[in-house]
């Protein structure tokens, strides 16, 4: 993927371009927000990571102008810790997604690549295929080799979040906000509780595990590679 | 405390104000009051000379003009000049009997003057002069007793605005004084406390006036001010203690990492136990921002309707699981029939139960039982956590719910500031937390205010 990275500070800047780059994608990294407004405006990329704060031109405004100019890059945007209005005004303003600084590298890239190819799952998909899981999501019924599985709410919730991201490492804090809609992270092992339930229905009694554990990144589901 | 200010005062410039225009309005209504009092004690001298002047005539016309000389030479004699003089003149001007040596050059009603009487006093007449067959008539009354009871009243009238002035000016220096007193401790107080004093206290007098009721005011300001310093303080003391336990730990993990000695996987540990650590102060961080953007908010943006055991519902479906996990069992208890409604932001709320469940669940060991309840629609939402675990000493209850103390010093860092972080929320929510013995165990009550009336579905 061709990321733009807007950041002014050279120690975070450095660190997301190497991230990302050991990921193999390709980054242009700007450290003034008129200059990355520009190069948005005239050439394509696949997904802009905006700071919030920046000289030249804050993130919210290079944001807004992207937006009003028609482009509909996906936007990543990186928040200071704590400013909770800062999340709210950037999705509110067409942002994808957020981050919260400090990050973990895993986190980043996980989210970037959600980001880069959202298009693919869109939000009228009814039925979703990973093997021979299947996950209707009108019935709200998930079935595992034809057999039917009986999940919770949060369980069915937390199967669709890795399942619309199949293939994909989908973070602790994704499925904390997508699954639970919790802007702030627990001291209880809520996720990893509720993914042991879910892994003890869904793949215990069979003999090919679909979910796996990243270690450090985060979960994800698969047909065995 | 000079003169100067004090006469430049509220209370003395007002009562100067007040006396100006007493005397104003005492002027005028003297003035109107005498000469009413004039007018009316001259009509009577009138209504006097008038009936003479009446029995003068018919004794002229029944007896004759000799008779009225003989009746006018006889008063002459008899009158006492001060109060009355009579007059009778020929058509020449003559004087034909009585006390006046001249005919007055008018004829009708009139003021004879000193001079014009015969035998003189110092005083002026009300006089009326009639002419009768060629003959003048003059019959006058003394002005003196109108004009003793006039300076008698105009006396009175000045003596009531002096006293009225001296006294008045006199409250308004003594008022304002009191008030400069007052005003003056107030500034002193004031400076002393922008000097760092933060227990000096206004005093407050039993007056209960304007300024005592400022005065319990500004001490109550004064009392939040001095709390708020001292949470400052304190809160800066607890930040800087739950951060140098990790950030010690971390230090040291990322040295042994970088030292020479160990072997790459013992590296790899120490690196991801400092990464572990930097977590737990990023964690803290991030509580003590939110604390203190929730706590710096207002109003009610964002808010929306919520229900209490829907919050609930939804909190314990997450953390049932948990609490099995941990050998802990979860309750939800709902109320019987309806919903209370919070006025509220539910991700905010939504914290503040996963930080009370979380915390009873922390503090608490396998086998105990973690109750969430909600109360019922027929009042305010009150929602409950409570636990049958070792509980906390009476003694401390209050404590915990303020920010950064903790029951005992635990070696996990942060945990000052999961109740802080409750407690802010509740506020936020105009909420009153309370914290009780449950007998055994500990039980946090959260008493929400009414919410308003959700609005009609359109």
């Amino acid at each position: 993927m061709k990321i733009l990275v807007a950041e002014d500070d050279d120690n975070s800047a450095e660190f997301i371009r190497k991230s990302l780059a050991e990921a193999g994608h390709n980054v242009e990294r700007f450290a003034d927000g008129r200059d990355a407004l520009s190069f948005c405006l005239y050439n394509d990329c696949d997904l802009v990571i905006l700071d919030r704060m920046m000289p030249g031109m804050d993130g919210l405004s290079v944001l807004k102008a992207l937006r009003a100019a028609g482009k509909k890059t996906p936007v990543l945007f990186l928040t200071a810790m704590g400013d909770i209005d800062d999340r709210v005004e950037g999705l509110t303003a067409g942002a994808d997604d957020y981050l919260v600084k400090p990050f973990h590298a895993s986190e980043l890239l996980a989210r970037a690549a959600a980001l880069g190819r959202r298009p693919q799952t869109s939000a009228e998909t009814t039925r979703l295929v990973v093997h021979d899981l299947e996950l209707d999501l009108l019935a709200r019924k998930a079935a595992r080799a034809g057999a039917p599985i009986e999940l919770q709410a949060k369980e069915f919730a937390l199967l669709e979040a890795l399942m619309r991201n199949a293939g994909r490492i989908v973070t602790r804090t994704m499925l904390l906000e997508q699954v639970w809609d919790f802007n702030f992270d627990p001291k209880t092992s809520v996720v990893e509780t509720h993914m042991s339930r879910l892994r003890a229905k869904v793949d215990k009694p069979f003999a090919i595990p679909l979910i796996h554990t990243t270690r450090n990144a985060g979960y994800s589901i698969h047909a065995p590679r | 405390m000079r003169h100067g200010n004090i006469l430049s005062g509220a209370a003395f410039q007002t009562a100067a104000l007040s006396l100006a225009a007493f005397v104003v309005v005492l002027g005028v209504a003297g003035a109107a009051i005498i000469s009413t009092v004039r007018a009316s004690m001259t009509q009577d001298l009138r209504a006097q000379i008038a009936e003479e002047v009446i029995l003068f005539q018919e004794i002229f016309h029944n007896q004759g003009p000799e008779e009225l000389l003989r009746v006018m030479e006889s008063l002459a004699r008899a009158n006492i000049p001060e109060q009355q003089v009579v007059g009778l003149f020929s058509k020449g001007g003559d004087r034909l009997a009585g006390d006046l040596p001249l005919a007055p050059d008018f004829v009708g009603w009139g003021t004879l003057n000193r001079g014009q009487a015969l035998r003189t006093g110092p005083q002026a007449y009300q006089a009326e002069v009639v002419l009768l067959e060629g003959r003048t008539i003059v019959v006058g009354r003394s002005l003196a007793p109108v004009r003793a009871t006039t300076a008698t009243l105009i006396r009175a009238l000045a003596l009531a605005g002096l006293a009225v002035t001296v006294v008045s000016l006199l409250i308004g220096y003594l008022l304002s004084r009191n008030v400069f007193g007052k005003l003056d401790r107030m500034a002193l107080t004031l400076d002393a406390v922008s000097r760092g004093d933060s227990r000096i206290r206004l005093p407050v007098g039993a007056s209960n006036d304007q300024i005592d009721r400022v005065s319990v005011r500004i001490n109550r300001h004064l009392d939040r001010l001095s709390d708020l310093t001292e949470s400052t303080k304190n809160t800066i003391i607890a930040i800087a203690h739950d951060l140098r336990t990790p950030l010690t730990r971390a230090y040291n993990l990322v040295q042994s990492a970088g030292g020479e000695a160990g072997d790459p996987p013992e590296r790899a540990r120490a690196l991801a136990g400092a990464e572990a650590e930097l977590e737990a102060i990023g964690g803290a961080f991030d509580a003590i921002l939110r604390i203190s953007r929730i706590s710096a908010a207002n109003g009610d943006e964002g808010f929306a309707i919520i229900g209490a055991a829907a919050l609930t519902a939804e909190i314990a479906e997450t953390y049932e699981p948990v609490l099995e996990a941990a050998g802990q069992t979860l309750v939800l208890r709902t109320p019987p029939e309806g919903d209370a409604m919070i006025l509220g932001d539910q991700k905010m709320l939504w914290q503040m139960l996963v930080n009370l469940v979380e915390n009873a669940s922390r503090h608490c060991p396998a086998g105990t039982r973690v109750t969430i309840s909600a109360s019922s629609a027929a009042g305010p939402a009150v929602i409950e956590v409570s636990d049958d675990g070792p509980g906390v000493p009476v003694a401390m209850m209050d404590k915990i719910v303020a920010p950064f103390t903790r029951i005992e010093e635990r070696a996990e860092s942060g945990a000052g500031f999961g109740l802080a972080l409750v407690r802010a929320i509740a506020e936020r929510h105009r909420a009153t937390l309370e914290v009780a013995d449950n007998a055994p165990g500990l039980r946090v009550t959260v008493r929400f205010p009414p919410a308003p009336a959700p609005a009609a579905a359109p």
